[in-house]
């Protein structure tokens, strides 16, 4: 079936892009003539990093990243798996196979599947769930939300959120229903270009989403995860406002924990095709730079990426990976992945394989943070 | 104002504070003043004794664009220290003070709790308030919620000479503070204030070590040029440290061999 | 008890007693201490008077007051 959108094309600001916070802003250190009055975030380094040293750099810099992620983190990596609840959605975003004008069976997780499906996961031996759902729409609103959170927070440690952007009363809701983290991805810190892709939906309002994550830490969310989805725009002026919201964060909720994803967009057969793809090279230099220049923060890969990649990566830099991901509604009763996800997912190792390769390369899966016990 | 210095919504062209405490005697101390340029002067409250020896508000009223900032020292709790502070107010007729408490008189360490308690009630009642802390990250980013203008970790103990001691803590506390970090107390010589500005410090406080110096005068221009000095390189932006990891066996093959 | 006009007051001026003619102001309180007013911060039985409030204090016999002054500290 095929949705029709249920917005018009200009249900966004009809006043052009948004004007971004200095903070989301990395114009100043993307000019090369012009010096930043002050740089209090060191974003000069993160910029040097990413652009001026040589390629040979790239090994030096993941000496480092290993060194100071075994450091902060020890030699473990931290797992979670995401569950699709619905991709019913309100919104067009032009990279997206759950985007409401695709060809797309629209499905919805029913509490007794919500169940099963939980419990199938919990089999695998998951801890820590990540609830998806698309934009806002009447299928999947707050209250389904709210229920599926009180679901799966009765059965794991630590329950987190991927979904629309909410008031604070709504993160506040979610977070008493035990929901301990959002990860919401700006996608693009470019305004211009985030008005483009977002072509209709309540999604196109930029400003509401990028402040999201400060309206859940301040309503009482212990962690956010936030990200650029690489392959929409100029990769380097994403990832340097992307590490520039995570330092306003780190400095405005001190008490949040922030977390940092890369997800990209690669050419695929069938699906959207990235207007600036972003290769390993490049993302493996923007991870370690990462870790180089944010040695406290978590930073996670998510099996949108081949395995070899994954494997790679893992320890030097990343350290949170998520773990047998389906991206299909209902995924993981069925045992293998069908088409028509949100994305492809590119390393199909189940639990047990994905903890093989970790354990031979000397480091432990955890499947549990903390004990929600603790949680009021 | 260029780079001016931002507390509790006013400006200042000098990021050298300095304390009017030790000096041999006011002479000594006005010339420190002025040698320093600092624009933020602290100064302690006393019951008037009748025998009183120097008056200090005249000389220091003396010297054009000073701003008089009272401290509590000698307050043990906070309500102590609130009654200094509103005191301190009518004298000084400026709106800062230096919330400091530090029962113990021997390393004269802050009471992080009383401190905290004062600095609450003092933000609520209007004034500026520079609290001395001890280079806590955490309790800083309390002092922030409280609305304190600015905090004030300590390089290393009232007088003790012994330099930036905290300074792991300092670079923690720096990178998450939403408001300015000046370091107060410890500090011995003008290199350890630049590196405090190199660090991040918005400003430094220096007393001790300008008042006991052999020439006052001289060591608090000295001073003044080392915070200069260390506020221009953080502005000008340190260079990388070198990354000294060498892997044994390449991490990075798995990229084969492909750049960005 | 029927009121009378006193003839002094006692009044405990940084921890001294002072016994002062009449009802005495903040100024006579001042002088006797030799301390200027206008550089003084009072403590009237441990209340901060604003300094807008001088001319309107009345002491009462048995008041503690602290007179303050600047020193120098760091």
């Amino acid at each position: 079936m095929s949705a029709s959108p249920s917005f018009p094309a200009a249900s966004g600001p009809a006043t052009g892009p948004a004007v971004r916070p200095d903070w989301a802003d990395p114009g100043p250190w993307l000019d090369a003539s012009a010096i930043p009055e002050r740089d209090d975030d060191d974003v000069g380094r993160l910029v040097r990093l990413l652009r001026d040293d040589p390629p040979a750099a790239l090994e030096r810099m993941a000496g480092e990243a290993e060194r100071l992620t075994r450091c902060r983190f020890g030699r473990v990596i931290q797992l979670y798996a995401p569950l699709y609840l619905s991709n019913y959605c309100s919104s067009g975003c032009a990279y997206c196979g759950y985007a409401a004008d695709r060809r797309q069976n629209r499905l919805r997780l029913e509490p007794d599947e919500i169940e099963a499906e939980l419990e199938a996961m919990q089999r695998m031996g998951i801890d820590d769930a990540l609830l998806l759902t698309g934009e806002r729409c009447p299928e999947a609103g707050m209250d389904y939300l709210a229920d599926a959170v009180a679901r799966a927070a009765r059965r794991f440690d630590h329950v987190g959120i991927e979904s629309f952007a909410m008031s604070a009363d709504e993160y506040q809701r979610l977070a008493d229903a035990g929901c301990a983290s959002l990860t919401i991805y700006q996608e693009t810190y470019d305004p211009a270009l985030y008005q483009d892709l977002h072509r209709w939906g309540p999604k196109r309002d930029y400003l509401f989403r990028l402040e999201a994550p400060d309206r859940a830490l301040a309503a009482g969310m212990r962690a956010v995860g936030i990200g650029a989805l690489l392959g929409l725009g100029d990769p380097i002026a994403d990832v340097v406002a992307l590490y520039r919201h995570a330092r306003h964060l780190q400095r405005r909720h001190w008490r949040g924990g922030v977390a940092v994803s890369f997800p990209r967009v690669r050419p695929e057969p069938g699906y959207w095709q990235p207007r600036r793809p972003v290769g390993d090279a490049l993302l493996a230099r923007v991870i370690f730079a990462f870790r180089l220049c944010l040695p406290d923060t978590p930073l996670a890969l998510s099996t949108r990426e081949q395995a070899a990649f994954r494997d790679g990566m893992a320890g030097i830099g990343i350290n949170r990976m998520s773990v047998a991901s389906r991206t299909t509604v209902g995924g993981y009763r069925r045992a293998v992945e069908g088409d028509g996800g949100q994305f492809a997912v590119r390393d199909t190792r189940d639990v047990d394989a994905f903890c093989r390769m970790l354990r031979r390369k000397g480091l432990e899966p955890v499947f549990k943070n903390w004990a929600a016990i603790f949680n009021e | 104002m260029k780079d001016a210095l931002l507390l509790g919504g006013y400006e200042f062209d000098s990021r050298l504070m300095i304390g009017t405490g030790k000096f041999s005697d006011v002479a000594a101390m006005t010339a420190a003043a002025r040698a320093s340029g600092a624009r933020l002067v602290t100064v302690a409250l006393s019951r008037f004794h009748r025998a009183a020896s120097d008056d200090l508000y005249q000389p220091l009223a003396a010297i054009p664009g000073l701003t008089l900032v009272p401290n509590t020292s000698g307050a043990r709790t906070a309500d102590e220290a609130v009654r200094a502070a509103m005191l301190g107010r009518e004298l000084s007729g400026s709106p800062f003070v230096k919330v400091e408490i530090h029962p113990n008189p021997r390393h004269l360490l802050p009471d992080p709790i009383e401190t905290h308690e004062a600095c609450r009630r003092l933000a609520k009642e209007g004034f500026a308030v520079l609290p001395y802390i001890p280079a806590d990250p955490v309790l800083a980013k309390r002092l922030e919620d409280a609305g304190c203008a600015a905090v004030m970790p300590l390089g290393s103990a009232i007088g003790s000479g012994r330099g930036l001691q905290t300074a792991e803590m300092l670079r923690l506390l720096i990178q998450d503070s939403l408001v300015p970090v000046i370091v107060d107390a410890g500090l011995r010589a003008p290199s350890e204030a630049a590196a405090a500005m190199e660090m991040g410090c918005a400003g430094v406080l220096v007393n001790s070590a300008i008042a006991v110096a052999k020439n006052p005068a001289a060591m608090a221009a000295a001073f003044a040029a080392a915070v200069q000095a260390g506020r221009a390189a953080r502005l000008a932006g340190l260079m990388d440290c070198g990354e000294s990891a060498s892997p044994t066996s390449p991490l990075t093959s798995f990229l084969g061999g492909q750049e960005a | 008890m029927a009121f009378t006009f006193a003839e002094s007051m006692k009044l405990t001026v940084n921890g001294e007693t002072l016994e002062l003619p009449g009802e005495p102001s903040l100024a006579d309180v001042c002088r006797t201490l030799g301390a200027n007013a206008e550089r003084a911060a009072v403590l009237l039985n441990d209340t901060v008077i604003p300094r807008t409030q001088y001319d309107r204090i009345r002491f009462r016999e048995g008041d503690r007051i602290d007179l303050v002054t600047l020193v120098a500290g760091g």
